[in-house]
Protein backbone atom coordinates (compact mmCIF):
# COMPACT_ATOMS: atom_id res chain seq x y z
CA UNK A 1 0.00 0.00 0.00
CA UNK A 2 2.66 2.49 0.95
CA UNK A 3 4.57 1.37 -1.81
CA UNK A 4 2.30 2.25 -4.09
CA UNK A 5 1.08 5.30 -2.16
CA UNK A 6 4.87 6.49 -2.65
CA UNK A 7 5.60 5.57 -6.14
CA UNK A 8 2.29 7.98 -7.12
CA UNK A 9 3.25 10.70 -5.51
CA UNK A 10 6.54 10.52 -6.88
CA UNK A 11 5.43 10.58 -10.36
CA UNK A 12 2.95 13.01 -9.86
CA UNK A 13 5.26 15.29 -8.02
CA UNK A 14 7.69 14.90 -11.21
CA UNK A 15 4.95 15.76 -13.36
CA UNK A 16 3.52 18.91 -11.30
CA UNK A 17 6.88 20.37 -11.18
CA UNK A 18 8.04 19.13 -14.83
CA UNK A 19 8.56 23.29 -16.48
CA UNK A 20 10.02 24.39 -12.80
CA UNK A 21 12.66 21.65 -13.51
CA UNK A 22 13.76 22.24 -16.92
CA UNK A 23 13.63 26.22 -16.22
CA UNK A 24 16.29 25.83 -13.68
CA UNK A 25 18.23 22.60 -15.03
CA UNK A 26 18.81 24.55 -18.75
CA UNK A 27 19.54 28.15 -16.90
CA UNK A 28 21.62 26.43 -14.39
CA UNK A 29 23.28 25.17 -17.45
CA UNK A 30 23.37 28.67 -18.93
CA UNK A 31 24.76 30.44 -15.71
CA UNK A 32 27.46 27.52 -16.08
CA UNK A 33 28.40 28.91 -19.43
CA UNK A 34 29.12 32.66 -19.48
CA UNK A 35 30.83 32.45 -22.83
CA UNK A 36 27.65 30.93 -24.12
CA UNK A 37 25.59 32.76 -27.01
CA UNK A 38 22.54 33.32 -24.95
CA UNK A 39 24.79 34.93 -22.31
CA UNK A 40 25.12 37.74 -25.25
CA UNK A 41 22.57 39.66 -22.94
CA UNK A 42 25.07 40.53 -20.71
CA UNK A 43 27.82 42.47 -23.30
CA UNK A 44 24.36 44.04 -25.14
CA UNK A 45 22.40 45.41 -22.51
CA UNK A 46 23.27 48.97 -21.99
CA UNK A 47 22.00 51.43 -19.37
CA UNK A 48 19.43 54.25 -20.85
CA UNK A 49 19.23 57.42 -18.90
CA UNK A 50 16.72 60.22 -18.16
CA UNK A 51 15.52 62.37 -15.82
CA UNK A 52 12.20 63.29 -14.57
CA UNK A 53 10.30 65.01 -12.10
CA UNK A 54 8.47 64.25 -9.09
CA UNK A 55 6.42 65.30 -6.04
CA UNK A 56 8.96 64.75 -2.96
CA UNK A 57 7.82 62.29 -0.42
CA UNK A 58 6.88 63.63 2.81
CA UNK A 59 6.86 61.09 5.24
CA UNK A 60 7.57 57.31 6.26
CA UNK A 61 10.37 54.91 6.59
CA UNK A 62 12.74 54.44 3.28
CA UNK A 63 10.90 51.82 2.05
CA UNK A 64 7.71 53.41 2.35
CA UNK A 65 9.22 56.61 -0.10
CA UNK A 66 10.73 54.18 -1.80
CA UNK A 67 7.30 52.61 -2.46
CA UNK A 68 5.68 56.03 -3.28
CA UNK A 69 8.33 56.46 -5.66
CA UNK A 70 8.29 53.83 -7.52
CA UNK A 71 3.84 54.47 -8.35
CA UNK A 72 4.96 58.33 -9.17
CA UNK A 73 7.28 56.77 -11.79
CA UNK A 74 5.10 54.13 -12.70
CA UNK A 75 8.02 51.71 -11.93
CA UNK A 76 7.55 48.13 -10.33
CA UNK A 77 9.25 45.08 -8.95
CA UNK A 78 11.65 44.54 -5.96
CA UNK A 79 13.39 47.19 -3.95
CA UNK A 80 17.11 46.86 -3.50
CA UNK A 81 19.58 49.50 -1.87
CA UNK A 82 17.67 51.86 -0.20
CA UNK A 83 19.31 54.80 0.79
CA UNK A 84 18.04 58.54 1.80
CA UNK A 85 21.07 60.55 2.41
CA UNK A 86 20.98 64.55 3.01
CA UNK A 87 20.92 65.35 -0.32
CA UNK A 88 19.46 62.72 -2.13
CA UNK A 89 17.32 59.52 -2.19
CA UNK A 90 18.62 56.47 -4.32
CA UNK A 91 17.40 52.68 -4.63
CA UNK A 92 17.45 49.93 -7.16
CA UNK A 93 14.55 48.27 -8.41
CA UNK A 94 14.68 44.97 -10.21
CA UNK A 95 12.56 42.36 -12.31
CA UNK A 96 13.59 39.74 -14.25
CA UNK A 97 14.47 41.30 -17.83
CA UNK A 98 14.25 45.05 -16.39
CA UNK A 99 16.40 46.49 -13.54
CA UNK A 100 16.38 50.51 -13.05
CA UNK A 101 18.50 52.60 -10.82
CA UNK A 102 16.99 55.32 -9.04
CA UNK A 103 18.22 59.05 -7.66
CA UNK A 104 16.18 61.74 -6.61
CA UNK A 105 17.41 65.14 -5.79
CA UNK A 106 15.89 66.65 -3.02
CA UNK A 107 17.39 70.51 -4.39
CA UNK A 108 16.08 70.38 -7.47
CA UNK A 109 13.18 67.82 -7.42
CA UNK A 110 14.54 65.94 -10.41
CA UNK A 111 15.03 62.22 -11.10
CA UNK A 112 17.54 60.34 -12.34
CA UNK A 113 16.84 57.30 -14.08
CA UNK A 114 18.66 55.03 -15.44
CA UNK A 115 16.87 51.95 -16.78
CA UNK A 116 18.03 48.45 -18.48
CA UNK A 117 16.63 45.41 -19.99
CA UNK A 118 17.65 42.20 -21.13
CA UNK A 119 16.45 39.83 -24.08
CA UNK A 120 14.92 36.14 -22.92
CA UNK A 121 17.42 34.68 -21.93
CA UNK A 122 18.66 37.28 -19.47
CA UNK A 123 15.09 37.27 -18.08
CA UNK A 124 15.31 33.17 -18.04
CA UNK A 125 18.75 33.64 -15.91
CA UNK A 126 17.18 36.19 -13.91
CA UNK A 127 13.86 33.65 -12.79
CA UNK A 128 17.30 31.44 -11.60
CA UNK A 129 18.55 33.83 -9.18
CA UNK A 130 15.80 36.16 -8.74
CA UNK A 131 15.16 35.99 -4.63
CA UNK A 132 14.91 39.88 -3.11
CA UNK A 133 19.15 40.03 -3.36
CA UNK A 134 18.64 40.24 0.90
CA UNK A 135 21.98 39.00 1.57
CA UNK A 136 23.08 41.88 -0.69
CA UNK A 137 21.26 44.76 1.45
CA UNK A 138 21.27 43.93 5.30
CA UNK A 139 19.41 46.39 6.34
CA UNK A 140 16.51 45.31 3.98
CA UNK A 141 14.26 42.84 6.70
CA UNK A 142 11.60 41.24 3.79
CA UNK A 143 10.85 41.41 0.62
CA UNK A 144 8.94 44.06 -1.10
CA UNK A 145 7.14 43.02 -3.77
CA UNK A 146 4.61 40.64 -4.05
CA UNK A 147 5.54 38.89 -6.93
CA UNK A 148 9.28 38.21 -5.93
CA UNK A 149 7.34 36.78 -2.62
CA UNK A 150 5.57 34.33 -4.97
CA UNK A 151 8.21 33.47 -6.82
CA UNK A 152 10.66 32.51 -3.85
CA UNK A 153 7.81 30.38 -2.82
CA UNK A 154 8.03 28.60 -5.86
CA UNK A 155 11.67 28.17 -5.50
CA UNK A 156 10.96 26.69 -2.25
CA UNK A 157 8.34 24.70 -3.30
CA UNK A 158 10.65 23.09 -6.02
CA UNK A 159 13.52 22.61 -3.70
CA UNK A 160 11.25 20.90 -1.55
CA UNK A 161 10.14 18.71 -3.97
CA UNK A 162 13.34 17.83 -5.14
CA UNK A 163 14.50 16.69 -2.09
CA UNK A 164 10.64 14.57 -1.40
CA UNK A 165 11.00 12.96 -5.16
CA UNK A 166 14.62 12.14 -3.90
CA UNK A 167 14.01 10.48 -0.41
CA UNK A 168 10.48 8.92 -2.35
CA UNK A 169 12.69 7.76 -5.43
CA UNK A 170 15.09 5.86 -2.36
CA UNK A 171 11.86 4.49 -0.46
CA UNK A 172 11.24 2.78 -3.93
CA UNK A 173 14.62 1.72 -5.19
CA UNK A 174 14.96 -0.44 -1.39
CA UNK A 175 11.54 -2.07 -2.75
CA UNK A 176 13.67 -3.38 -5.65
CA UNK A 177 15.83 -6.67 -6.69
CA UNK A 178 18.56 -4.31 -7.48
CA UNK A 179 20.07 -3.11 -3.99
CA UNK A 180 23.31 -3.73 -4.27
CA UNK A 181 23.62 -2.31 -7.79
CA UNK A 182 21.76 0.47 -6.83
CA UNK A 183 23.99 1.37 -3.21
CA UNK A 184 26.91 1.37 -5.34
CA UNK A 185 25.17 4.25 -7.22
CA UNK A 186 23.79 5.39 -4.15
CA UNK A 187 27.49 4.97 -2.42
CA UNK A 188 29.42 6.60 -5.53
CA UNK A 189 27.38 9.82 -5.39
CA UNK A 190 27.39 10.33 -1.67
CA UNK A 191 31.09 10.00 -2.09
CA UNK A 192 31.32 12.63 -4.30
CA UNK A 193 28.94 14.92 -2.62
CA UNK A 194 30.85 14.56 0.98
CA UNK A 195 34.41 15.01 -0.87
CA UNK A 196 33.41 18.56 -2.06
CA UNK A 197 31.84 19.12 1.32
CA UNK A 198 34.55 18.74 3.38
CA UNK A 199 37.25 19.31 0.85
CA UNK B 1 5.98 6.02 -35.50
CA UNK B 2 8.93 4.49 -33.35
CA UNK B 3 8.37 0.89 -32.21
CA UNK B 4 11.68 0.65 -30.25
CA UNK B 5 10.28 2.84 -27.85
CA UNK B 6 7.58 0.11 -26.78
CA UNK B 7 10.26 -2.59 -26.57
CA UNK B 8 10.72 -4.54 -23.63
CA UNK B 9 14.21 -3.87 -24.16
CA UNK B 10 13.98 -0.37 -24.50
CA UNK B 11 11.71 -0.08 -21.65
CA UNK B 12 13.80 -2.12 -18.98
CA UNK B 13 17.29 -0.54 -19.82
CA UNK B 14 15.43 3.47 -19.58
CA UNK B 15 13.75 2.16 -16.16
CA UNK B 16 17.43 0.88 -14.90
CA UNK B 17 18.86 3.77 -16.18
CA UNK B 18 16.48 6.12 -14.67
CA UNK B 19 17.19 4.11 -11.19
CA UNK B 20 20.59 4.28 -11.31
CA UNK B 21 21.83 7.91 -12.12
CA UNK B 22 18.17 9.35 -9.74
CA UNK B 23 20.85 7.28 -7.17
CA UNK B 24 24.06 8.74 -7.57
CA UNK B 25 22.97 12.30 -8.55
CA UNK B 26 20.31 12.43 -5.66
CA UNK B 27 23.30 13.56 -2.98
CA UNK B 28 24.26 15.95 -5.69
CA UNK B 29 20.34 17.47 -6.20
CA UNK B 30 20.24 17.74 -2.33
CA UNK B 31 22.87 19.64 -2.24
CA UNK B 32 21.58 22.32 -4.65
CA UNK B 33 17.72 21.76 -3.28
CA UNK B 34 18.72 22.43 0.21
CA UNK B 35 20.82 24.92 -0.67
CA UNK B 36 18.15 27.37 -2.26
CA UNK B 37 16.03 27.26 1.13
CA UNK B 38 19.43 28.34 2.76
CA UNK B 39 19.97 31.29 -0.40
CA UNK B 40 16.35 32.43 0.07
CA UNK B 41 15.77 32.38 3.87
CA UNK B 42 19.02 33.42 5.51
CA UNK B 43 21.84 35.83 5.37
CA UNK B 44 24.80 33.75 4.07
CA UNK B 45 28.41 35.80 3.60
CA UNK B 46 31.28 34.27 2.01
CA UNK B 47 33.51 36.40 3.43
CA UNK B 48 32.92 34.61 6.93
CA UNK B 49 34.64 35.76 10.39
CA UNK B 50 38.44 35.46 10.73
CA UNK B 51 38.91 32.10 12.78
CA UNK B 52 42.47 32.45 13.18
CA UNK B 53 45.71 33.91 11.45
CA UNK B 54 48.87 31.79 10.42
CA UNK B 55 51.84 32.72 9.22
CA UNK B 56 54.72 31.29 6.91
CA UNK B 57 58.26 32.17 5.43
CA UNK B 58 59.06 31.41 1.98
CA UNK B 59 62.38 30.44 0.26
CA UNK B 60 61.82 32.74 -2.90
CA UNK B 61 60.20 34.93 -3.85
CA UNK B 62 58.43 35.14 -7.97
CA UNK B 63 60.51 38.20 -10.29
CA UNK B 64 56.85 39.16 -11.84
CA UNK B 65 53.51 39.43 -9.96
CA UNK B 66 51.29 39.67 -12.88
CA UNK B 67 50.21 36.21 -13.06
CA UNK B 68 48.60 33.29 -11.74
CA UNK B 69 51.96 31.31 -11.97
CA UNK B 70 53.29 33.87 -9.82
CA UNK B 71 50.44 32.59 -7.17
CA UNK B 72 50.63 29.23 -7.41
CA UNK B 73 54.81 29.79 -6.84
CA UNK B 74 54.17 31.14 -3.70
CA UNK B 75 51.26 28.61 -2.91
CA UNK B 76 53.56 25.67 -3.60
CA UNK B 77 56.01 26.85 -1.22
CA UNK B 78 53.56 27.54 1.42
CA UNK B 79 51.80 23.96 1.01
CA UNK B 80 48.47 26.04 0.07
CA UNK B 81 45.65 24.47 -2.47
CA UNK B 82 42.83 26.10 -3.66
CA UNK B 83 40.93 28.18 -6.00
CA UNK B 84 42.71 31.64 -6.48
CA UNK B 85 39.49 34.21 -7.25
CA UNK B 86 42.06 37.17 -6.81
CA UNK B 87 45.27 38.20 -6.85
CA UNK B 88 47.16 41.86 -6.88
CA UNK B 89 50.71 43.39 -6.37
CA UNK B 90 50.48 46.19 -3.94
CA UNK B 91 53.73 48.28 -4.84
CA UNK B 92 53.32 51.05 -1.91
CA UNK B 93 52.91 48.86 1.12
CA UNK B 94 55.46 45.96 -0.90
CA UNK B 95 53.08 43.60 -0.63
CA UNK B 96 51.21 40.88 -2.84
CA UNK B 97 47.86 39.80 -2.18
CA UNK B 98 45.74 36.72 -3.15
CA UNK B 99 42.78 34.62 -1.98
CA UNK B 100 42.34 31.20 -2.00
CA UNK B 101 38.85 29.85 -1.78
CA UNK B 102 37.56 26.39 -1.06
CA UNK B 103 34.18 24.95 -0.26
CA UNK B 104 35.30 24.79 3.71
CA UNK B 105 37.50 27.80 4.01
CA UNK B 106 38.23 31.56 2.66
CA UNK B 107 41.91 32.15 2.87
CA UNK B 108 43.26 35.97 2.81
CA UNK B 109 46.80 35.89 1.94
CA UNK B 110 49.20 38.44 2.28
CA UNK B 111 53.02 37.85 1.28
CA UNK B 112 54.93 41.02 2.45
CA UNK B 113 57.94 41.20 -0.09
CA UNK B 114 60.40 42.23 1.96
CA UNK B 115 60.48 39.66 4.84
CA UNK B 116 59.04 36.95 2.58
CA UNK B 117 56.40 36.62 5.13
CA UNK B 118 52.65 34.70 4.21
CA UNK B 119 50.27 36.00 6.61
CA UNK B 120 47.47 33.73 6.17
CA UNK B 121 43.91 34.89 7.57
CA UNK B 122 41.72 31.80 7.18
CA UNK B 123 38.13 32.36 7.30
CA UNK B 124 35.97 29.15 7.87
CA UNK B 125 32.97 28.26 6.25
CA UNK B 126 29.67 26.60 8.34
CA UNK B 127 27.69 23.75 6.62
CA UNK B 128 24.85 25.82 5.08
CA UNK B 129 27.59 28.08 3.70
CA UNK B 130 29.15 25.50 2.09
CA UNK B 131 25.62 24.21 0.44
CA UNK B 132 25.56 28.18 -0.56
CA UNK B 133 29.00 27.86 -2.35
CA UNK B 134 28.50 25.06 -3.86
CA UNK B 135 25.36 26.30 -5.76
CA UNK B 136 26.89 29.52 -6.26
CA UNK B 137 30.62 28.48 -7.69
CA UNK B 138 30.33 27.55 -10.56
CA UNK B 139 28.23 30.25 -12.07
CA UNK B 140 28.87 33.30 -14.21
CA UNK B 141 31.50 34.75 -12.18
CA UNK B 142 33.26 31.60 -12.30
CA UNK B 143 35.76 31.80 -15.54
CA UNK B 144 38.88 31.12 -14.34
CA UNK B 145 38.87 27.66 -12.71
CA UNK B 146 42.34 27.34 -11.74
CA UNK B 147 41.73 24.21 -9.19
CA UNK B 148 41.31 20.91 -10.01
CA UNK B 149 38.08 20.38 -7.59
CA UNK B 150 36.34 23.96 -9.16
CA UNK B 151 36.65 22.27 -12.70
CA UNK B 152 35.19 19.10 -11.77
CA UNK B 153 32.41 20.76 -9.81
CA UNK B 154 31.70 22.73 -12.95
CA UNK B 155 31.59 19.39 -15.29
CA UNK B 156 29.49 18.00 -12.07
CA UNK B 157 27.13 21.03 -11.73
CA UNK B 158 26.42 20.62 -15.39
CA UNK B 159 25.92 16.58 -14.90
CA UNK B 160 23.56 17.51 -12.26
CA UNK B 161 21.50 20.15 -14.52
CA UNK B 162 21.54 17.24 -18.05
CA UNK B 163 21.16 14.45 -15.34
CA UNK B 164 17.52 16.33 -14.15
CA UNK B 165 16.94 16.71 -17.92
CA UNK B 166 17.21 13.30 -18.65
CA UNK B 167 16.07 11.65 -15.79
CA UNK B 168 12.28 13.75 -16.12
CA UNK B 169 11.92 12.76 -19.84
CA UNK B 170 12.61 8.96 -18.49
CA UNK B 171 10.44 10.07 -15.80
CA UNK B 172 7.41 10.73 -18.79
CA UNK B 173 8.79 7.84 -20.72
CA UNK B 174 8.14 5.69 -17.81
CA UNK B 175 4.64 7.51 -16.63
CA UNK B 176 3.03 7.13 -20.61
CA UNK B 177 3.35 3.23 -19.78
CA UNK B 178 0.86 3.63 -16.89
CA UNK B 179 -2.82 3.84 -18.86
CA UNK B 180 -4.89 4.45 -15.55
CA UNK B 181 -2.48 7.58 -14.60
CA UNK B 182 -2.09 9.26 -17.73
CA UNK B 183 -5.34 11.70 -16.89
CA UNK B 184 -4.25 12.68 -13.63
CA UNK B 185 -0.15 13.26 -14.76
CA UNK B 186 -1.99 15.23 -17.65
CA UNK B 187 -3.79 17.62 -15.21
CA UNK B 188 -0.70 17.75 -13.23
CA UNK B 189 1.23 18.54 -15.75
CA UNK B 190 -1.28 21.09 -17.34
CA UNK B 191 -1.55 22.34 -13.54
CA UNK B 192 2.41 23.01 -12.86
CA UNK B 193 2.11 25.30 -16.12
CA UNK B 194 -0.61 27.07 -15.12
CA UNK B 195 0.72 27.92 -11.80
CA UNK B 196 3.78 28.66 -13.18
CA UNK B 197 2.50 31.38 -16.08
CA UNK B 198 0.21 32.88 -13.45
CA UNK B 199 3.37 33.89 -11.56
CA UNK B 200 5.35 34.48 -14.38
CA UNK B 201 2.94 36.71 -16.06
CA UNK B 202 2.99 38.77 -12.33
CA UNK B 203 6.19 39.17 -12.56
CA UNK B 204 6.66 40.09 -16.17
CA UNK B 205 3.44 42.24 -16.80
Amino acid sequence: MLKKLLTKFHFYLGLFFLVDLWLFSLTGLFLNHPDWSVNEYRKESHWVETTESVTLAQSGDRFEKANYYLSELNLEGELSNVQEQENQFRFRVRRPGNEAQVTIHFDTGKVQLRKKSTDTYGVLNTLHIFNGMQRFDPGKEKLTWFATRLWVIAMDGLAVGLIVLVLTGCYMWSQTQKIVSGAVSLLLGLGTALVFLFL
Amino acid sequence: MFPFLISSTFYKTTRSLHLYLGLFISPLVLIFAISVIVINHYPVTLKSAILFEEKKQIEHVPETFDSLDDVRAIMKQADLTGWVTFFRHLEQQNQYRFIILRPTVRKDVTLNLETRTLDIKHRPYDFMTRLVWLHAFPGPHTQHKNWFFTFLWWILADGVACGVIFLSVTGIYLWTFLRAERKIGMALITLGIVSQALILILLLR
